[in-house]
């Protein structure tokens, strides 16, 4: 009871995380941008060291990899834009919500982890896909920056696709 | 009526001349003249985490070249084609010249939603 009740917990904190952003501007969504790829580098790597399950290891590296490469074209291109990646309380929150996501999943182990970790992932981008749907590509104002969002947006889907795949795939092996 | 054999000898003689001058023409014939056969060169351009295109038709000896645009590595692999080229990094490419005549699947073993399809005819 007391895991299922932290595995909830871990989900909530995504809607909590995103549910924020409200029209930033240009240097907002470069922090929003690179913090919500950092968080789920970080969750990644952790998964690429605990879990037990082959797939979902092998997902938290790709997550590693993925995002890592996402937030090097990022940085890279604000530095050419000059642009100054600004805080703001949706970054924030991302950042918190890693975070608490993050420190639940150190509670975890074996199959309570593999199952937290994925599902965390499933629900984690389909609330960053909303937010670069629904804010960050119709709040970008430069157009290179808008148009790296809708470049990697595709990665997004294939990685909510390849959660769910794994997800599934967890609840057969049950 | 005879034929000497002198004259036979030399009719024979020219006539194996004539032949061996014949089979030297068409020779060079050819191999002046008939063009080679075409090998091309096709572009599957890896973005949006896609093939594109998804499904290329190739004759077996025609090059395929893989051009990743993404922000990460992908892979073109299959095992019925036998053919695996390993992780191409962000703006790299990879060349693979199929021999075999048929239909194939291949995909990304980062990116299981990659999927594409090789016809080698």
């Amino acid at each position: 009871m007391k895991r299922a009740a932290i595995m909830v917990a871990g989900a909530l904190f995504v809607s909590a995380g995103i549910a924020s952003a409200q029209n930033p501007n240009d240097a907002q969504i470069a922090s929003i941008v690179v913090t919500a790829n950092q968080v789920d580098v970080d969750a990644g790597k952790l998964a690429s060291s605990k879990a037990t399950n082959a797939e979902v290891k092998k997902f938290g590296q790709l997550m590693v990899t993925d995002h890592t490469g996402v937030n090097k074209s990022a940085t890279e291109l604000v530095t050419k834009l000059k642009v100054k990646p600004e805080d703001n309380p949706t970054a924030q929150s991302l950042k918190k919500g890693g975070d608490e996501n993050l420190a639940n999943l150190k509670k975890l182990k074996g199959a309570e982890f593999d199952k937290a970790y994925i599902d965390h992932e499933v629900a984690y981008h389909q609330q960053v896909l909303d937010a670069v749907d629904k804010t960050l590509i119709p709040s970008a104002q430069n157009a290179e920056l808008k148009a790296l969002l809708v470049k990697v947006r595709p990665a997004f889907v294939a990685h909510l696709e390849h959660a769910k795949q794994v997800q599934a795939s967890l609840e057969k092996s049950k | 009526m005879t034929i000497p054999s002198t004259i036979r000898r030399v009719v024979t003689r020219r006539a194996i001349v004539g032949l061996v001058l014949a089979v030297l023409t068409v020779s060079i014939g050819q191999a002046a003249g008939a063009p080679p056969p075409k090998r091309r060169t096709h572009k599957v351009v890896m973005e949006a985490t896609q093939y594109q295109p998804a499904t290329i038709t190739v004759k077996a000896g025609d090059t395929i070249e893989w051009v990743n645009k993404d922000l990460f590595p992908h892979t073109a692999s299959s095992a019925e084609a036998k053919f695996n080229s390993e992780a191409i990094a962000a703006g790299a490419t990879w060349k693979f010249t199929p021999k075999v005549k048929g239909d194939f699947t291949y995909t990304c073993i980062f990116h299981p939603t990659m999927k594409g399809q090789l016809r080698v005819q």
